[in-house]
């Protein structure tokens, strides 16, 4: 019995050795950590950013942009979850060996795993727009610029065009990305002389919204703003209107808003809404029309605001990876991700690049919805 | 303001209260602190939700089904995670764990299902109907909200304590062992206490998806935290104090949205619990004869 036990954990040990060296990932090929919220709060974002990503690094594959080197992806989900994020990126880095992380979804998870990938020295390219990801260190970098930037773009809007006196704020007080979108807009506005009403912090779990709407309709507001993920903000939006809120109270949101979704869970509601973003699925770019096609055709639903942003950041990955040069080292990758300037991109004004604090740009449109579909604001 | 607060608050916390029932019914039948409550509200939604989408249903029907939905899924809980430990004799801590991995498997099945996205009923599942008297804005959903939740506990409480079986499920929250004595057969009692616990937790999840406008995988898990404080805010296993405390909490959370700050509701709602389990331990409704009529002590 002792004997057969004894031959039967030699032969697993044999085995599982066995499995390690033949690994598909032949020496040849790159391996990159693709992990996004596929489950939790988040995964409204977290899917089709994962989807963006890996689009992205099928066609850098199929296209042959590295050359003969291929990118194998091994992908994980965060959770939306800050422990997970940093149980991940030591995976990766330590058990999977990648050359890169790509993800996760949000400011939140990212703040958790970019210290991480600093310690382990793995570059890791993130979706979040909080500054404490480039505070971390040279190995961590985010694809979104930060909330001032494109909250910029609204404020100003919504003062010169629109005519916005007194507005209240309501924001998803668990993100970080969120918190800091809202204190920028509230800044930006204040500066402009604008009167902010009351301040609102949400969570991105709750679904009763009355309360809320009833002290939004009770007050005297031009506007209401909104930061937090789509679904949760259409909700507050419907549930507003519903509450009494009346429509000539405009509804301000950021680039979480600009997704299809939106639209179609604020239904009638969402008519007239205004919304930055980084994002316009309509924008007749060529490389965009190539982008809606090729993620169209895989996915059977067109991209929105978050599969843009996570195919973008894949592209981006892919350049760094592509700048570092033959047999490039994490060391090499790290570099190159933050030398990267000037590129084309899906989002914005179709060029990403960085100012000398690491700090994205790449320009914003103000959306409205007319008819149930987005537009360029006039 | 203060009086459309106040309603919002109620309608809310009936909601809660309606949740909570089942809840607080299972732990006083059977003694279990049933974790998937929050995932069979859910699945209760999500019948109502694919009745109303897949065959056109109208509202009372989906309601129906979301009832039965819930019902289902708790029987088959009850069937496949707590009857065996109960046959084995096991410990109520037990049957914690076994409804944390049931309501795991629950959330990646509704997962996997709806590919992690925010449904929503159509938005003529109801007409949007408001009126206005006394400067009091009310829409038709909220009394009929109000009205199905009210209908619901007064059809709980005849049943539990008019009928024969009522009287059956009452005994054996007493002593399952002695009611076998007395030629009841408590297969058949956990069996109604299971479907009338996910029903009434199957028709909240309906009521909420609709007046809430959202309907996804994660919809329980806020809910069956609230519902903690429900039950025990009320007494473990008493019936009126669910509904009683569902509608405190309600209004406590509403108000504190209304006149300190959204970010504070649930910092208020537990602090609340705190400041009451300081002061009376057992609940507001769970003194030592209020519970025992439902339960066993």
């Amino acid at each position: 019995m002792k004997l057969l036990r004894r031959t039967l954990l030699a032969g697993s040990v044999a085995m599982l050795a066995m499995t390690a060296f033949a690994a598909p990932g032949s020496a040849e090929n790159i391996k990159i950590g693709v992990m996004n919220a596929l489950t939790g709060a988040y995964a409204f974002g977290g899917v089709p950013i994962q989807n963006g990503m890996k689009l992205a690094i099928k066609e850098a594959n199929e296209s042959g942009v590295l050359g003969d080197t291929k990118i194998d992806v091994i992908e994980a989900d965060s959770a939306g979850d800050k422990g997970q994020t940093i149980t991940l990126v030591s995976k990766f880095a330590q058990s999977d060996n990648v050359l890169m992380i790509i993800g996760p979804t949000t400011s939140l998870e990212a703040t958790g795993g970019a210290p991480v990938a600093n310690e382990l020295k793995v570059p890791m390219f993130v979706i979040g727009s909080s500054k404490a990801i480039l505070d971390a260190g040279p190995y961590s970098m985010k694809v979104q610029s930060v909330g001032t930037d494109i909250m910029g773009h609204l404020s100003k809007y919504a003062v010169e065009k629109l005519g916005v006196k007194k507005v209240s704020l309501v924001f998803d007080r668990a993100n970080d990305g969120f918190v800091g979108q809202k204190d920028a807009f509230k800044k930006l506005l204040g500066d402009a002389g604008v009167e902010i009403v009351s301040e609102e912090g949400i969570l991105s779990s709750d679904t009763d919204f009355l309360a809320l709407a009833t002290k939004l309709a009770g007050q005297d507001i031009d506007a209401f703003f909104v930061a937090a993920p789509a679904e949760v903000g259409s909700n507050v939006l419907l549930q507003a209107r519903q509450g009494g809120v009346p429509t000539n109270v405009l509804f301000l949101g950021p680039s979480t808003f600009g997704s299809d979704s939106f639209i179609e869970t604020a239904g009638g509601a969402s008519e007239g809404a205004f919304v930055v973003s980084d994002y316009f699925v309509g924008d007749q770019g060529e490389l965009n029309q190539k982008f809606v096609k090729a993620y169209t055709d895989a996915y059977g639903n067109g991209p929105d605001n978050w599969a843009a942003m996570g195919y973008a950041l894949a592209t981006l990955a892919v350049q760094s990876i592509k700048e570092a040069g033959p047999n490039p080292d994490r060391e090499k990758v790290k570099d190159a991700m933050n030398a990267l300037r000037d590129q084309p991109t899906v989002i914005g004004n179709h060029t990403w690049s960085m100012d000398e604090g690491r700090n994205p740009h790449y320009g914003a449109a103000v959306l409205t919805v007319k008819d149930g579909k987005f537009e360029l604001a006039q | 303001m203060l009086m459309q607060q106040l309603l919002n608050g109620i309608v809310v916390g009936s909601v809660y209260g309606l949740f909570a029932l089942g809840f607080t019914l299972i732990f006083g039948v059977n003694h279990i602190m049933n974790m998937a409550h929050g995932t069979i509200f859910m699945w209760g939604a999500f019948a109502g939700l694919y009745a109303v989408t897949l065959f056109d249903v109208p509202f009372p029907v989906a309601v129906l089904i979301g009832a039965l939905g819930g019902g289902l899924v708790s029987v088959i809980l009850d069937w496949t995670a707590f009857r065996p430990l109960r046959k084995q004799g096991a410990p109520e801590f037990s049957s914690i764990v076994s409804s944390i991995g049931a309501s795991l498997i629950l959330l990646s099945l509704a997962q996997q299902l709806t590919a992690t996205r925010v449904m929503r009923f159509p938005f003529d599942i109801f007409p949007i109907v408001a009126f206005n008297f006394f400067g009091l804005r009310i829409q038709l959903l909220q009394l009929v909200i109000i009205a199905i939740v009210v209908l619901m506990v007064v059809g709980l409480l005849y049943y539990l304590y008019r009928t024969s079986f009522g009287r059956q499920i009452r005994a054996v929250a007493v002593s399952e062992h002695t009611s076998k004595l007395l030629g009841i057969n408590p297969t058949a009692i956990n069996f109604q206490v299971f479907f009338i616990s996910g029903a009434l937790a199957g028709i909240a999840g309906v009521l909420i998806g609709i007046v809430f406008n959202s309907v996804h995988f994660m919809m329980g898990e806020p809910l069956l935290l609230r519902a903690f404080v429900v039950i025990i805010l009320g007494g473990l296993g008493s019936i009126p104090g669910a509904l009683i405390a569902g509608l405190l909490i309600g209004i406590i959370q509403t108000l504190t949205v209304a006149y300190l700050s959204a970010g504070l509701a649930d910092a208020l709602v537990f602090s609340t619990l705190f400041l009451v389990l300081l002061v009376r331990p057992t609940g507001l409704f769970g003194g030592a004869s209020a519970v025992a009529r439902v339960t066993r002590r």
